[in-house]
């Protein structure tokens, strides 16, 4: 090569590189830009929620004396008194309003306090019959619209049909947080109770049970038939036409809607099998069938990904097929396998459209116990909240996303921290 | 005339560790500084190690050991074995007779058949799909491809070493122990610990990991992975050692401790060894067939095959010259 | 320097050393007891000294076998090239001087029916058993791997160079002197000369060892006599005995 030819082509591999570097330039940024939009984007979802779910989790408590006054309790039945009218006529002589002939300011006043209220008077009662003809003070969640108006989300200049709040009872809520009656507090009747239709007692401890539950069934159907099916199609079955259709046709049902397996659960386990609507046995069932086909495919991969060093090795060992994939292949393959198995469980935990339709929005309250009572689950908790009429559920379902997604990002951490501890260099 | 004034070279003493067998210590001249003859070199004498004749100056022959031995019995005998994957043929009617107690090496091109006809001999093609042997293979008077021989119990008796070491990724104890363990060859932890033991120390590993049998495998060298490997190859007692190239990923170094603990293990086992390198296979082996596009070509013994091949091909491939 | 990691390989290249160690003093038995037939006139030694050539040859074949068998399946290199070469070729040196100390045996039995010439064969015996010496000294350096005994062998070529020309002209003159004694001196210088050839070898393996030890060839003459030993008899004029 002489040199004239030399020098030319330097010059051509030196014109060609600035347009190289530009290139690479151009494309870092589309791709930090890419990253940009969608972290944006995830930043505005969850600024929306935390900012409209964040008040639910502090509640106001108002603190009362109360006269128990002997002539209204009865010692023997002391839940049968109404007590709330009792407080609330306590209430307005000590605030000196005369009541109509109806008692309509009574139930004015009634209604700033919750329905807690009773019960709270009626246990001390039960508890202790001497505290009758005494005075006690008892102290009781404000009611879902008084509470909305100590957070500021209803005030007096919100249009009066936008409000149940009359003006007048804004005005005892001003004298009594005067009085210093109100109590800012944690709510943590969120986290204690079950579904309620009064607001400031509504809790996802049922629903939260219910979905553990519910996950429960999932993981003991989805992960021993998910794991056993995948081991024996990718290390003992044989590779002909019948495997490649039952390849194809699990990917396939990876990709299928989840609102058909829910109308596979309706049609098969609640009407052919009869069991019970509603319940964590069939929601689990339903979702187990729906992770199945994501845990097959990630423990494939997962298995694929071994290397044929370490079956061989193994089996001129005089390790027998099923020793090398127990003893050797499926351990190495273990942190992909947990992966897959952990987040298609988050995956599960998350769908709504099944539930739904085997029967999971109806109103279920308290705490469940067993497999076959009917509950709730976070989603569709999530769905009736946002559903209900009362304007104090906005917050609380707002709190409800949060719980869930707290929850997935647990598990979702935990997937990657098992996978970091138990992956093996070979 | 045979005159026993030394001794034949190729003769095999027993005990090749520890000191000289065949006595080479001769002294070199029958001629004193004061004139008188020593007629005993002219005498079979067998020396033993330390005796020295008369004066210093004679005695310039060192102690050697005897460097080759008798090709043994035969271990393993092939009668036209030919292999198929699928349609394609990779071996034809290859006949071999692989005799005990030496060192066999395989040489040829690539692709010419001679890890799959050393795969074979411990049914290792079983594993792939649509492979087919036919032919028979014989070992201890029996074929070990009929039905009646689990392929499982013959890679407890044939052991095998591959190109690139791979140690489970364990600890190195659970690696040698693996083998016994999974054959239900000790019953006590402490028969575990001594074959352990026994078995890194004949692959020459154990003054090296003594202190750490509980780390992993897979932090060692190449070099010592390899030797891991070959313990635990040893460790089930095989008869016979098949090795894959076992040198072609290590440095120089490593190849030659390799292949010093081939010379060790020769004494007890057959072993087969495939190699790309005809410096290797000359280095290593007692005998050697060359194979050339599924065929043995020529087997012998390796010095001839590497002074004078009696195969035209044989010759062009040693030198060079194919192509 | 190391031991070889494969210890076969080391052991192979001793065993050939060994070899030729082992020639070597069989070697310098059949020149010692050449020599000594020829002094004593032991026609049973000489018989035995021709007889035992063969036994030179096959160790000679026997080196080169195992020679060609080390550079065939080992590969050596650097210094154990040099050790596998020059093990053949100091092989072949002790067969050729072998084959020299089997001629003056074979002169000897000749000898042996002549007259007795006492001096003559004193000067034999001296040549001899320097020539002995010599071979001695540089197999003891080929073993010991010692540079300086090599050296030494290769600088004191004249030596046996003058015992030579002495020797030609103490035969010279003894012939002229007797004609008679023709026969047997015409033998004794061929023996004189088979010596010197030896001598010629000896020297041949010290360059030989020098190359094995250092890698180099030996520069420089050979030291030689204060003239060739061919021309010395031309110019000669002999001290005749009186008539």
């Amino acid at each position: 090569m002489t040199d004239a030819t030399h020098d030319a082509r330097a010059g051509r591999l030196q014109a060609g590189l600035k347009a190289r570097y530009a290139r690479e330039g151009r494309f870092k940024l589309y791709g930090v830009l890419a990253v940009c939009i969608a972290v944006g984007f995830l930043l505005l979802l969850l600024g929306r929620i935390v900012t409209q779910g964040y008040t639910a989790f502090y509640a106001h408590e108002i603190t009362l004396p109360v006269y128990m006054d002997p002539a209204r309790i009865d010692r023997a039945y002391p839940q049968g008194t109404n007590f709330e009218l009792l407080v609330a006529e306590q209430q307005l002589a000590r605030y000196g309003i005369k009541d109509d002939a109806r008692g309509t300011r009574a139930t004015a006043m009634r209604g700033l306090f919750s329905s807690e209220l009773k019960f709270r008077a009626a246990a001390l009662i039960r508890e202790n019959p001497a505290l009758i003809g005494q005075t006690v003070t008892i102290a009781a969640p404000a009611a879902d619209e008084s509470d909305l108006f100590y957070k500021g989300e209803i005030s007096i200049e919100t249009p009066a049909d936008q409000r149940r709040l009359s003006d007048e009872q804004i005005g005892w809520l001003n004298r009594l947080k005067a009085d210093g009656a109100v109590r800012t507090h944690f709510n943590g009747a969120l986290f204690t109770n079950g579904d309620s239709t009064e607001p400031e007692l509504a809790g996802v401890l049922g629903a939260v049970i219910g979905s553990a539950l519910m996950l429960l069934v999932t993981a003991c159907i989805a992960i021993p038939i998910g794991v056993g099916a995948a081991v024996y199609l990718e290390e003992f079955s044989a590779r002909n036409r019948l495997t490649d259709l039952i390849e194809v046709n699990i990917n396939n049902l990876a990709a299928v809607p989840s609102i058909v397996y829910g109308l596979l659960g309706v049609a098969v386990f609640i009407n052919w099998a009869h069991l019970p609507r509603s319940s964590p046995l069939v929601g689990g069932l339903v979702l187990g069938l729906m992770a199945l086909p994501t845990i097959i495919i990630a423990t494939r991969s997962s298995l694929k990904a071994v290397p044929p060093s370490i079956r061989e090795a193994a089996l001129a060992m005089g390790a027998s097929r099923t020793q090398t994939v127990f003893q050797h292949v499926l351990p190495l393959a273990m942190p992909g396998v947990m992966t897959g198995t952990i987040i298609s469980m988050a995956h599960a935990l998350g769908e709504t459209a099944p539930l739904l339709l085997i029967g999971m929005v109806s109103f279920v309250p308290g705490i469940p116990h067993a497999l076959n009572e009917p509950t709730g689950a976070l989603p569709s908790l999530v769905y009736i909240w946002e559903n209900a009429s009362e304007r104090a559920f906005h917050e609380r379902t707002a709190a409800a996303i949060m719980v869930l997604l707290a929850f997935m990002i647990v598990m979702n951490a935990a997937a990657i921290v098992l996978r970091r501890r138990f992956e093996r260099r070979w | 005339m045979k005159v026993p004034f030394f001794r034949a070279p190729f003769k095999a003493p027993d005990g090749r560790e520890g000191g000289p067998a065949d006595g080479g210590e001769t002294p070199v001249s029958a001629v004193v500084a004061d004139g008188k003859r020593d007629e005993t070199i002219f005498t079979h004498e067998p020396e033993t190690a330390g005796s020295q004749v008369t004066e210093p100056s004679m005695s310039r022959v060192p102690p050697v050991k005897a460097s080759t031995g008798p090709v043994g019995v035969t271990k393993i005998s092939a009668r036209d074995v030919s292999v198929f994957y699928g349609a394609k043929q990779a071996l034809f009617d290859v006949s071999l007779d692989i005799p005990d107690k030496t060192v066999t090496a395989f040489i040829g091109p690539s692709g010419c058949g001679k890890s799959t006809f050393l795969r074979t001999l411990n049914r290792m093609n079983d594993t792939i799909p649509g492979c087919k042997v036919t032919g028979r293979i014989e070992m201890g008077g029996q074929d070990i491809n009929a039905k009646s021989v689990d392929p499982v119990l013959l890679r407890a008796q044939v052991g095998m070493v591959f190109q690139k070491p791979n140690p489970f990724p364990k600890t190195i104890y659970e690696n040698v122990a693996y083998g016994p363990r999974i054959h239900g060859l000790t019953s006590t932890k402490a028969e575990l610990d001594a074959i352990v033991e026994a078995s890194l120390k004949r692959a020459g590993l154990w003054d090296e990991v003594a202190d750490r049998l509980h780390t992993a495998g897979t932090g060692l060298s190449g070099g010592q992975q390899q030797r891991l490997v070959i313990a635990r190859a040893i460790a089930v007692e095989p008869e016979v050692i098949l090795m894959d190239e076992p040198c072609s990923a290590l440095d120089p170094i490593a190849t030659a401790k390799i292949e010093e603990l081939i010379d060790e293990l020769r004494e007890r086992y057959c072993i087969v060894i495939v190699t790309h390198s005809m410096a290797q296979a000359a280095r290593v082996s007692q005998r050697t067939a060359f194979f050339h596009m599924g065929r043995i070509v020529e087997t012998g013994d390796t010095e001839e095959i590497f002074t004078n091949p009696r195969e035209r091909r044989t010759l062009d491939y040693i030198t060079g010259r194919f192509g | 320097m190391n031991q070889h990691t494969v210890k076969a390989y080391g052991d192979e290249l001793n065993q050939l050393t060994a070899e030729v160690a082992r020639m070597g003093g069989l070697a310098e038995v059949q020149v010692a007891d050449a020599v000594e037939s020829v002094a004593r006139r032991d026609i049973a030694l000489a018989r035995a000294v021709v007889e035992r050539d063969v036994k030179l040859d096959g160790m000679h074949r026997e080196i080169e076998k195992k020679a060609i068998r080390l550079i065939a399946l080992r590969g050596p290199v650097a210094s154990d090239l040099r050790k596998t070469l020059s093990a053949m070729k100091l092989a072949t040196e002790l067969e050729r001087t072998g084959d020299l100390a089997k001629n003056i045996a074979k002169r000897a039995l000749a000898v042996a029916e002549t007259e007795p010439m006492q001096p003559l064969t004193r000067s034999i015996e001296r040549m001899g058993r320097l020539v002995s010496l010599r071979l001695r000294d540089v197999l003891d350096a080929y073993t010991s791997g010692e540079l300086d005994g090599a050296l030494a062998v290769w600088a004191s070529d004249d030596e046996v160079d003058e015992h030579y020309n002495a020797l030609f002209r103490e035969l010279l003159t003894y012939m002229m002197g007797d004609p008679r004694t023709i026969n047997a001196c015409t033998h004794l210088l061929f023996m004189a000369k088979n010596l010197e050839r030896i001598g010629d070898h000896a020297t041949n393996i010290a360059e030989t060892v020098h190359y094995e030890i250092t890698g180099d060839e030996m520069i420089g003459e050979r030291p030689r006599g204060a003239t060739d030993a061919s021309e010395t008899g031309l110019n000669f004029s002999p001290i005749l005995p009186e008539a």
